[in-house]
């Protein structure tokens, strides 16, 4: 049988009236909040991190386009969205050069190289962050409580101050101390971590915004935290802490349910969702850092292509009987 | 004479083993973090490229098509195990730096592909002046990378410890760029001067076409 | 039966002969540098030694007493002017990255005298400042010794570990304190009296 595919679902096709600036731009409305509680927590110096990274997306994307004799799309969004998440992982007093090497690599390395938007095989924001991460490892390691957070540690509030909550339950701080963050201050982010991923609340308001317009994919944080969650239980640990703590919120919601990186078929998007949440897990338990969302992302962005090919749902009346 | 130069430069240049031929791939990612490393790989590769160029195109005639595999690897062998023995006993640092690197210079693809390409079916004199066009070409790709990462990756620019010298600080500490000294690192940075030349080899192409139209 | 032919002949001839060849020229190669070789790996590990036990002039590699922690590699005895000053031990305690290869010396008092990172597999940036001395020649370190071993702040002790490479700095303390067990047996008869250091001075000549 000798037909090109080129559409992966059975016909009927509708014509949504969606287009790649409509859908950026909402993004960007359902990333205010998290947004918006990091300067409530961190105050000044993660807003400059905010503003200096969606800066210099922006100004990377055009620079880039211009070198390389394309159209220039900054228009679309796309760049200000990446430069976005991208502040929404960083420590809220990262240097500004940093977040601006950070951003820049993000655009230029992570998607212009590749051939621009819709070309790009891994999360751009992500490679910027595993860049970052490369490259100063001691600066994206340095956390800062919010002001007044940790009056659950009691006498040993000097032994914490530097670390994030993944971090102190590798080193088995909470069982050795007898002590637990409170779930309260867990949800609200009332805690040390990326200027974005640790209001749970913040991050949920604009996950219902998202999934209730259908811009992004209910398959892959269900596979995600689902995956999470199970193993988590399996291995005997508190899930609920699991899901709160560290990057997986915005990991789940509004890093791994990106267009351009992750699967197009509805199966290769659950297993997508799934694999970041195992991968997830075993860093954090196993790996060499705390958290895993990251590299679990980038990883799994790399096999996306391959869950794609093979989840291609069945063609409208296709009988798979000689294949 | 001409002729033995335009095979000298098309090493360099129109063949360059890293950025024209992309062979030896392994040991350019490997050892080019710093200047001092990626000097002494490339000396030592191209030393062991000159001699087996020439030992082997002196013994093209005498070497049986069946068994000249074996016998293009016994030579290749011997040149680096030479390299390998002198270092350690005049570079001892140096030597540990590139470890590894140096003997696997025995299976390095632009050794034993102008062994079988060019040695095996040219004269002494044109063999000779191949491997030194070959080898040097290999250690100015090394060198072109390593300047790039070195102070990068490291913050520093030069540092031998071997011959004393200090180097020169060109990052304050704790501010460099590490990834460039780390694996992803050396691929980004092979990837975007392979990209630098192909512009330029093409735009340059353009051009002499240009001229040679008129 | 099959003959075998001329042309058989020569492969095997040449390639014998180019392996012999090559043999020859390599024993001569390994005859002329095995004894610089050999002399400048004897000229690093001396000048470790006496960086780590300053004050020594003379070493001599000793046996590895009984019960020694499994990452103690060598042990070196320190004299000066034949009196003992001190013992170097060479411990190889896996970090975050590898192993790590360094040496720690110990007065005969049992204080630990100086330390050396050899070599080590640590990441750039992090684990790879092990080296450097705001790590090594902190007060917590230098002042350490037998009776007063050393142990990371998180670990309840006094040595701050750098920040993020908190694997790596707990490899060196773990090596630092195998090396004292080690060297508690050598100098605990030498404690003894001075009688019974020089005797086995002595019997050593």
């Amino acid at each position: 049988m000798e037909t090109t595919q080129l559409t992966v679902s059975p016909a009927p096709h509708i014509r949504a009236r969606q287009s790649t600036a409509g859908i950026m731009w909402m993004v960007v409305t359902a990333l205010l909040p998290a947004a918006a509680a990091g300067v409530v927590l961190f105050g000044r110096p993660a807003l400059i991190v905010i503003i200096s990274s969606i800066l210099a997306a922006v100004l990377a994307e055009a620079l880039c386009q211009w070198v390389m004799g394309r159209r220039i799309t900054v228009g679309d969004g796309s760049a200000a969205v990446t430069g976005l998440l991208l502040a929404l992982t960083l420590p809220p007093e990262l240097p500004w050069w940093m977040t601006i090497s950070g951003a820049a690599f993000a655009i230029i390395i992570g998607k212009q190289v590749f051939g621009g938007l819709g070309h790009n095989l891994f999360n751009p924001a992500l490679a910027g962050r595993a860049f970052l991460l490369a490259s100063w490892p001691t600066a994206m390691m340095t956390w800062k409580w919010p002001a007044g957070s940790l009056s659950w540690a009691g006498g040993s509030a000097d032994a914490v101050a530097g670390a994030t909550v993944l971090e102190l339950a590798r080193r088995g701080f909470f069982a050795q101390h007898g002590v637990q963050v409170p779930y309260s201050q867990l949800f609200m982010g009332n805690i040390a971590g990326s200027i974005g991923e640790t209001s749970a609340l913040a991050l949920l308001l604009g996950a219902v915004f998202l999934l209730a317009f259908q811009v992004i994919d209910w398959r892959i944080p269900l596979g995600y935290l689902g995956a999470l969650a199970v193993l988590a239980v399996l291995a005997g640990q508190n899930p609920v802490f699991h899901l709160l703590s560290g990057g997986v919120l915005i990991g789940a919601f509004f890093m791994a349910t990106d267009y351009v990186t992750t699967p197009i078929t509805p199966g290769g998007r659950f297993f997508f969702g799934l694999g970041c949440g195992v991968l997830t897990f075993l860093i954090r338990i196993y790996g060499g850092y705390p958290e895993g969302v990251t590299y679990a992302i980038l990883l799994m962005n790399a096999a996306a292509p391959l869950l794609e090919k093979a989840t291609i749902p069945k063609r409208f009346g296709e009988v798979r009987a000689n294949v | 004479m001409k002729d033995r130069w335009r095979v000298f430069a098309n090493g360099i240049f129109g063949e360059n083993p890293i950025f024209r031929l992309v062979l030896g791939m392994c040991p350019t990612l490997a050892t080019s973090t710093a200047v001092a490393n990626a000097l002494g790989m490339g000396l030592a590769a191209t030393f062991v490229l000159v001699c087996s160029n020439v030992i082997i195109s002196l013994l093209r005639n005498i070497i049986p098509d069946e068994v000249r595999i074996p016998c293009y690897i016994v030579v290749v062998a011997t040149f680096v195990t030479i390299v390998d023995k002198v270092m350690a006993a005049s570079a001892p640092g140096l030597h540990q730096v590139l470890g590894i690197f140096i003997p696997l210079i025995v299976v390095n693809c632009i050794i034993l592909g102008r062994a079988e390409a060019f040695a095996s079916k040219n004269s002494v004199s044109r063999s000779f002046m191949d491997g030194l066009g070959m080898g040097l070409g290999f250690t100015l790709g090394l060198l072109l990378l390593s300047i790039i990462r070195e102070p990068l990756g490291e913050g520093t620019f030069l540092v031998a410890e071997d011959f004393g010298f200090e180097g020169l600080r060109v990052i304050a500490e704790d501010k460099q760029v590490l990834m460039f000294i780390l694996p992803p690192g050396a691929f980004i940075t092979l990837g975007l001067v392979l990209a630098g030349i192909n512009k330029l080899v093409a735009k340059l192409s353009t051009v002499w076409a240009q001229k040679g139209g008129e | 039966m099959s003959k075998i032919s001329k042309d058989q002949l020569r492969l095997v001839l040449v390639l014998t002969l180019i392996a012999a060849i090559s043999a020859g020229i390599l024993a001569i190669v390994n005859h002329l540098t095995e004894p610089k070789i050999k002399e400048a790996e004897r000229k690093a590990t001396n000048e470790a030694l006496a960086l780590c036990l300053p004050g020594a002039g003379d070493f001599r590699e000793e046996l590895l007493p009984a019960g020694a922690g499994g990452d103690v590699s060598e042990v070196y005895r320190g004299y000066f002017n034949d009196k003992p000053a001190g013992v170097v031990v060479k411990v190889e305690p896996r970090g975050y990255g590898g192993k790590i290869s360094m040496m720690v010396g110990i007065t005969a008092e049992g204080k630990v005298a100086g330390i050396k990172v050899l070599s080590h597999s640590e990441t750039p940036g992090l684990g790879a400042k092990i080296r450097k001395d705001d790590f090594l020649q902190q007060a917590a370190i230098r002042e350490s010794g037998l009776g007063n071993p050393p142990a990371l702040v998180r670990d309840g002790g006094k040595v701050e570990a750098i920040t993020n490479a908190t694997i790596s700095c707990r490899a060196v303390v773990r090596g630092i304190n195998q090396a004292l067990v080690v060297a508690e047996s050598f100098l605990a008869p030498a404690a003894g009296g001075p009688e019974a250091s020089a005797g086995r001075s002595d019997s050593k000549e």
